[in-house]
């Protein structure tokens, strides 16, 4: 890894050392409280940029509305897992106490819907967190065993105490030094560009 | 957390006003309603009828049980009908003559569940510290006061000369060994002992937690909110046993030959249900009369929903535990009453009502959080379930009338519940009245005023 200070433009540049032809993968800037990140993140929400993220130690009320979240399609997700697991339930019991393998037990009809709804409410809970936890980690690109935000030692303290954002070089606005002036304008006490 | 998020209570409107009169003119309406509906269309001819069919000598109350035999020889041609054992004849543990107390029973559970889900609401948020709710809980505080009104409305069942309008244990059919052997607990003087137990507790409870925290608005003092807090898991095991033991009294026992443990906590699932749907129309209608608009944001309202929602799956969990346990084990004592309410099709409409009406529309309307968020939608929510309310409460007492062969539906049926209502609107306007409508002085009110779900 190798640091180098472009004290013009006013932020560090973080290379991995094994990297060819070294290009920028992100902009990162470091905020000292979770009010300062709320109203950058409204500014970067209303600049208008798409790919980026914020990364605070602690859940912040309404940061989701400073940045302009879209609602999610994953309760969709979980309900789709839980009718799959209701309705897959009963068949599974229709099929196999029913058809595949009747046997008669304290002369109880093969197949009865009471019977059946301890099994179908198992399954319909445990593929709604299937869907919960799968839906989850997909949507998010996870797992994912490297980000380049690790290179920075400065993100550390982003469980600790400190606040950042970050833009993706894939944004079509990213433009490094001038997205470091903008977030230093919005009050970033260090700006990082990590390269890869 | 940010500044933008603190609210400044000193411009909202938080007392009842000019409300209060607004509230009792309603409930005075009702009240005329209920009572005018129930002298022209009632039916009241069994409530005083002492003297009807009387078969047993020397005993002036038994209409119900005179009436029970002669189902038993319509339905079996004859109380020799053989096949049972142990000297256990043709005798039912219920009666089964309709009287105007049934629809009576019903109206009065139905709001006697608002009350105690509104004492538990008031414990459950002590014993567990909660900050979100304090916004609402003086509301809770309110409603729970009504259960004087409710001791009040009880208090003519408990008469003894209407008593066996509902209770066949209180002159049981001879040779009735089932409930011989319960006469220990089903009788009337202990009965009516444990009554007034229930009710002492409950209006203890509400007095008291009321009136600390109106007292706290004045003197802020801190120790009340950790003596309300240190008393209350000690108040939530009184109001676990009472309700528990109610409703055997209330309810089981209309059949006293039937039993089921899981019963208690079947009402109890219906009345935090419909409390917090009662919480949701109040707060509703104060805000449409601008009192509480900022203190109660979308935020505590998407949480009312959130109970909404859970007791509802918790209901339908509990009353399927009580079916299909009994459904399994197939025991004739147990099926009895699952039977005598599948067996016609009145009543096994009335059950596909409650499975439908009362688990999987609710469940899936409010299943979104937008549903909660919106006050028409969970007005319509809360509407519903207080509907579903009563009839749950109908399902438990009305089908021992006799075989359910004709549906012993009556204009009563609407009217004592309107009118109980209006008296309940009157009494929650007497409980609102000259306090401020939100605990003021609570110390965790600045954290529930910036409550948000995560």
């Amino acid at each position: 890894m190798s640091d180098s200070n472009n004290t013009e433009s006013g932020f560090e540049t973080i290379t991995a050392e094994d990297a060819d032809n070294a290009s920028p993968v992100l902009i990162l800037a470091e905020f000292e409280s979770a009010d300062q990140l709320m109203e950058a993140a409204e500014k970067v929400r209303d600049e208008g940029f798409k790919r980026w993220d914020c990364h605070t130690p602690y859940p912040v009320h309404g940061l989701d509305g400073a940045m302009g979240i879209r609602p999610t399609i994953l309760p969709w997700l979980v309900l789709g897992g839980g009718m799959t697991g209701f309705t897959g339930g009963l068949i599974m019991q229709g099929w196999m106490n029913g058809i595949s393998y009747p046997f008669l037990i304290s002369g109880k009809p093969f197949f009865s819907i009471p019977a059946s709804i301890p099994v179908a409410f198992e399954l319909t809970i445990l593929l709604s967190a299937f869907g919960a936890f799968g839906g989850m980690l997909a949507l998010n690109g996870l797992p994912r065993f490297f980000n380049p935000l690790f290179r920075s030692d400065r993100f550390r303290r982003a469980t600790a105490d400190r606040f950042f954002i970050s833009i993706d070089a894939r944004d079509r606005r990213f433009d490094a030094p001038a997205n470091a002036q903008f977030l230093r304008g919005l009050g970033a006490n260090a700006i990082e560009v990590i390269e890869e | 957390m940010g500044h933008k998020h603190t609210i400044d209570l000193s411009t909202e409107n938080r007392s009842l006003g000019g409300l209060s009169g607004q509230l009792i003119g309603f409930g005075v309406v009702l009240v005329i309603i209920g009572l005018v509906g129930t002298l022209l269309m009632g039916n009241l001819e069994g409530a005083f009828d002492h003297d009807g069919a009387n078969h047993h000598a020397g005993d002036g109350h038994a209409a119900g049980a005179a009436d029970a035999d002669k189902h038993g020889k319509d339905e079996h041609g004859g109380d020799s009908h053989g096949g049972h054992s142990e000297g256990h004849h043709e005798v039912h543990g219920y009666v089964s003559k309709w009287s105007p107390w049934h629809p009576y029973l019903v109206a009065a559970t139905w709001l006697l569940a608002i009350c105690l889900g509104a004492i538990f609401f008031v414990l459950i948020h002590h014993v567990t510290m909660a900050a979100w709710s304090t916004v609402v809980r003086r509301l809770a505080e309110a409603v729970s006061r009504n259960f004087i009104l409710m001791a009040l409305l009880f208090a003519p069942l408990f008469l003894p000369s209407q008593m066996d309008k509902l209770y066949k244990w209180i002159h049981p059919d001879p040779g009735d060994t089932l409930i011989e052997i319960k006469e220990a607990y089903l009788n009337y003087d202990f009965f009516l002992i444990r009554m007034v137990i229930y009710f002492a507790i409950w209006i203890g409870l509400s007095w008291w937690y009321h009136k600390n925290s109106v007292q706290q608005d004045h003197d802020g003092d801190l120790k009340r909110t950790r003596r309300m807090a240190h008393f209350s898991p000690m108040g939530l095991i009184l109001f676990a046993l009472s309700i528990t033991f109610a409703a055997y009294d209330l309810l089981m026992s209309l059949d006293a030959h039937w039993f089921s443990t899981i019963f208690g906590i079947y009402l109890f699932g219906g009345c935090v249900l419909s409390f917090h749907a009662f919480l949701a129309l109040v707060v509703i209608w104060l805000q449409a009369n601008g009192r509480l608009t900022r203190a109660v944001s979308d935020e505590h309202m998407q949480d009312i929903g959130k109970m909404m929602f859970a007791f509802t799956v918790f209901w339908a969990y509990i009353a399927f535990s009580q079916y299909m346990l009994y459904w399994y084990a197939n025991i004739p004592e147990e099926t009895a009453w699952f039977l005598r309410r599948q067996e016609n099709f009145l009543w096994g409409s009335w059950g596909w009502l409650l499975i439908v009406g009362r688990f999987f529309v609710p469940f899936l309307f409010i299943m979104s959080k937008h549903i909660k968020r919106n006050r028409a939608t969970l007005a319509l929510a809360a509407i519903w379930m207080l509907i579903m309310q009563w009839a749950d409460m109908y399902y438990l007492v009305m089908p021992q009338i006799d075989s359910g062969k004709e549906f012993p539906f009556t204009m009563l049926d609407v009217t004592i519940p309107i009118g109980f209502l209006g008296l309940f609107l009157i009494g929650l306007a007497v409980s609102l009245k000259g306090h401020s409508l939100i605990a003021e002085k609570d110390p965790r009110m600045p954290e529930s005023l910036a409550f948000e779900n995560a």
